[in-house]
């Protein structure tokens, strides 16, 4: 659905992007981590076609983004920092999206002011609260019934409640109408229980793009305790940390779950358990030695 | 898949109607109040004594009045600018070019919706007011709509113009604020570096002071020249009022290049980066134009202003004055400049201080040139067979155009230059105590219409004067010339005019002032007169050490004289000033002093002056007289 190839930008000789590549696939919930300053935004107007590419593609249904309405057609973005019309309120912002959109589904706005019942839509919008305010771009994103949504940072500084609210939004519009959703965070754990694609951004680049599925796949966390201390593992056997109390270790191992475990039973141990891992431990652990700012992610 | 191609956008051309009408509306409002309301109300009270032919003549001298005062550069360009900062804003804000930028529409198509928005922000109001004001002229029974229909053109033509520019300026930058300001800039920086280049030169090189005068170029400083060149002019012929719009050729001009501007603007507006928004220059090419060019002028402008207000004497002196001067400032408008570009106090990077040593170096090296006169300024002087006319102002304006009296005037010119050594040497010993300078100034008028003008302090002390072939004697001999003196303080076709009148003011014993008519039986004993006092030098007069009420000399008093020409009186200053329409009937006055006694002779003759009721005042005496007519 989204593709990026070896995207390059450079601000004043610093690389902003640096051969960003990125798939979002239709369907797809993907959220885009990476610490502050790791271009996140940048790619994200990149893939919007504000900014143009030094170098390389972005495309979208196969179609080059910038200044090509038809992509951009597809696409609803809500930015980190949103914009209105001065003293605009939602009923004059709505006309003006109505008119911008071909897709603009009037029905569905309306039908959606239950769920922001909390906005007056004739008040001035730069007067509601901060959380009002992204209440109204996602009110405005969703009634233009688009293919994508592109969100850079959503819910960023708001409360948990609102937090909430919103995310629900999205995964019933998601449910509804198959939309595709690209998600930027700085927050690897608000992404977690929503996203089935992560990729992770650091100095420009995609450092990893996989499914969650797929991550999952890879690493897992095993507590095994043998009677008399840790035997030699096999060679092949991955350990990417090891950590122990008492006779009790902790392994996390990267490969097939399973066939991990078949092979320490292999072992005679006395107890183990396979554990899942939460998103933020596998980039923790699979992460880890890499020049990685990994703390930034996930606190 | 390409979406097919538009230009236009309803909803954005309908989002900026209805945000931005108060724009628009304010601008009605004005024009309304400037054209039909201003027309009805200045034509609705004519006295009734009036025929009605002369009724009518006075509702449209009104209506032509308002149409001049309607006629304004500034409000074409501040309508221009605002309109075009309205339409364009969002380019200016992060929040507002990313949310623009992100909408399923194509920069061209943006671009040209909002420039149409624009554009109909001034048109509107002005087409309206144009059609307003027809319709209170035909209520008036004025017809002659042709004007106004040149005030409409004029004022769309200008405010088009103005438009286009800020919004070519806009493409330049990322910060609103920036794009008036640059734009009134741009509107002055022809003139602008033209004086601060001259003003250098006037303290450093030898005749460059003062030498400023519009040219055909200075159309490259818009608003500047706007001022003098578009107007509503009413010129007289006895009572004959001739109407004159002036200007449309040039207001057209200025349409086109704001047509090119546009189209340009369009260019840049697709390549626009959207990321740089916020930064004072978007292209990073203007911005060593922006450091050197503010270091340039700025310096250069504050060190003349400082240089003029210090007693310095000697032309080395002021060099190293100035140069120091311009250096340092440089230097520090250099860095205060980068400093806005990069909003931050930390610019002090090797590669900027580098950049600003090669800038003070190049600079250091061009006052060099001109102190040296590596350009040949000081010394260069007209090709005789380019020359049109000449004037060397010293005693009186001597304009000629005969090519031996042009050869004589380039000889004199040619032996000051040549004395250049000679004069400096005598300022720099600081104007002998008691011995006196004059300033000469000397103007071509080449034959493209390209003033050449030069300046020059000349020693006039006794001693020179005492010398036949010093510059002095040599421009008094010049000046000793009728046709010469004629057409410098008469006017240029004074063998074409007639006399009506001639007067003389005196003064009787109490003071009293009396215009004194002298009978047209005697006006030629006195032009005789006259012609053997300028012939003698003696009307030419001394140099006063300055003006003062203890001169005793020159006469308050002077002949007043009437001239009538059919074809109009060609007056000397009108011409430099560029009228092209002549009144018929003039005044013009002869100043006396002392010396004329070939006049004062034949004035006692004739009875026009005498030692009692009918006399002449010197200044001093004059001055002396009214203290004591205030104490009464």
């Amino acid at each position: 659905m989204i593709r990026a190839r070896d995207l390059k930008k450079q601000y004043d000789g610093f690389a902003a992007l640096d051969g960003a590549n990125i798939h979002v696939p239709k369907g797809a919930i993907y959220g885009l981590v990476g610490p502050n300053g790791a271009g996140k935004s940048t790619l994200i107007r990149h893939i919007t076609g504000i900014y143009k590419p030094d170098a390389g593609s972005v495309t979208i249904d196969g179609m080059p983004v910038f200044e090509n309405p038809a992509a951009k057609a597809k696409f609803a973005y809500i930015p980190d920092d949103l914009f209105y019309f001065q003293q605009a309120n939602t009923l004059e912002m709505k006309k003006f999206y109505k008119g911008m959109y071909k897709n603009f589904d009037e029905q569905l706005f309306c039908k959606l002011q239950e769920a922001f019942s909390v906005i007056d839509p004739k008040a001035g919008i730069r007067r509601l609260s901060k959380g009002m305010q992204k209440q109204v771009a996602f009110w405005l994103a969703i009634s233009c019934r688009p293919e994508i949504l592109i969100l850079d940072e959503p819910v960023d500084g708001l409360d948990p409640v609102m937090r909430r609210q919103l995310w629900g939004i999205i995964m019933s519009d998601v449910a509804e109408h198959g939309t595709t959703v690209l998600v930027s965070s700085h927050n690897l754990r608000e992404l977690e229980d929503v996203c089935d694609h992560v990729g992770i951004m650091h100095h420009g680049k995609v450092f990893i793009e996989r499914s969650l599925s797929e991550l999952q796949g890879s690493v897992c966390k095993i507590q095994v305790a043998f009677q008399e201390g840790m035997p030699k593992l096999p060679e092949n056997f991955e350990v990417l940390h090891m950590s122990s109390t008492g006779r009790v270790y902790t392994l996390i191992v990267k490969g097939d779950p399973s066939a991990a475990k078949a092979q320490l039973e292999k072992m005679n141990p006395m107890l183990i358990d396979v554990l899942p891992l939460s998103l933020e431990e596998i980039f923790i652990y699979e992460l880890g030695g890499a020049d990685y700012a990994v703390s930034d992610i996930i606190f | 898949m390409r979406s097919r191609i538009s230009f236009f956008n309803g909803t954005i051309f309908k989002k900026n109607i209805t945000h931005y009408w108060p724009v628009w509306l304010l601008f009605f409002l004005f024009l309304v109040c400037k054209i039909p309301v201003t027309i009805f109300f200045r034509t609705s009270f004519v006295d009734g004594s009036f025929t009605a032919e002369e009724i009518l003549q006075i509702k449209f001298d009104e209506y032509y009045a308002v149409l001049n005062g309607a006629l304004n550069p500034t409000i074409a360009f501040g309508m221009g600018v605002l309109s075009a900062l309205s339409v364009y804003y969002y380019l200016y804000n992060g929040k507002s070019a990313h949310a623009f930028h992100s909408f399923p529409v194509r920069r061209g198509e943006l671009f040209v919706t909002n420039y149409a928005s624009g554009f109909l922000f001034y048109t509107l109001p002005l087409l309206l007011a144009f059609f307003m004001g027809a319709c209170v002229c035909a209520f008036k029974g004025i017809t002659s709509l042709e004007y106004l229909l040149a005030w409409f053109l004029m004022m769309e033509g200008m405010t088009f113009f103005f438009y286009n520019m800020a919004i070519l300026v806009g493409m330049f930058t990322g910060q609103f604020f920036v794009v008036p300001f640059l734009t009134l800039i741009l509107n002055y920086l022809y003139v602008g570096c033209r004086s601060a280049a001259l003003s250098v030169m006037g303290i450093i090189s030898y005749g460059l002071n003062d030498i400023y005068a519009d040219r055909s170029v200075s159309i490259l400083s818009p608003l500047h020249f706007l001022f003098s060149k578009a107007a509503f002019a009413v010129e007289w012929e006895g009572d004959q009022s001739i109407y004159r719009v002036i200007g449309l050729k040039y207001i057209a001009i200025y349409a086109m290049t704001g047509l090119i501007f546009g189209v340009v603007s369009f260019f840049m507006y697709r390549k626009r980066k959207i990321e740089v928004t916020g930064d004072i220059f978007i292209i990073n090419g203007v911005k060593p134009l922006f450091r050197w060019g503010a270091a340039g002028s700025v310096s250069m402008l504050a060190a003349t202003v400082i240089c003029s207000g210090m007693t310095i004497t000697g032309a080395s002196k002021k060099f190293l004055a100035l140069l120091s001067l311009i250096l340092v400032l440089g230097a520090v408008v250099f860095f205060a400049a980068e400093m806005l570009l990069q909003r931050k106090f930390r610019i002090f990077k090797k590669k900027k201080l580098l950049e600003c040593g090669v800038y003070s170096a190049l600079m250091a090296l061009f006052l060099l040139a001109i102190e040296m006169d590596l350009f040949g300024m000081e010394t260069s002087l007209p090709d005789p067979s380019e020359i049109k006319s000449a004037q060397l102002q010293l005693y009186y304006p001597l304009y000629e155009e005969s090519e031996e009296r042009i050869d004589q005037i380039l000889a004199v010119h040619r032996q000051i230059i040549e004395s250049k050594a000679e004069f400096e040497r005598y300022f720099e010993e600081d104007a002998r105590e008691g011995e006196r300078t004059a300033y000469v100034e000397i103007r071509y008028t080449l034959t493209d219409g390209t003033p050449f003008i030069r300046n020059y302090n000349i020693p006039v002390a006794e001693d020179y004067f005492a010398k036949e072939d010093s510059v002095v004697s040599r421009i008094w001999k010049l000046s000793c010339d009728v046709p010469a003196y004629l057409r410098g303080n008469i006017c240029l076709n004074y063998d074409e005019v007639k006399v009506k009148e001639v007067i003389v003011e005196t003064y009787d014993e109490e003071m009293d002032c009396h215009s004194v008519t002298v009978e047209e039986e005697d006006w030629l004993k006195l032009y005789y007169a006259l012609e053997q006092d300028i012939r003698e030098g003696n009307i030419l007069g001394r140099f006063a050490d300055e003006y003062t009420d203890e001169d005793d000399y020159n006469y308050w008093n002077s002949i007043g004289i009437e001239i009538y020409a059919k074809n109009g009186v060609k007056e000397l200053w009108a011409m430099q000033h560029g009228e092209q329409f002549w009144s018929t009937e003039a005044n013009e006055y002869l100043s006396l002093n002392r010396e004329c006694v070939h006049i004062l002779k034949v004035l006692r003759e004739i009875g026009i002056i005498n030692d009692s009721n009918r006399r002449l005042l010197t200044t001093k005496e004059y001055a002396q007289n009214s203290d004591v007519m205030e104490g009464e």
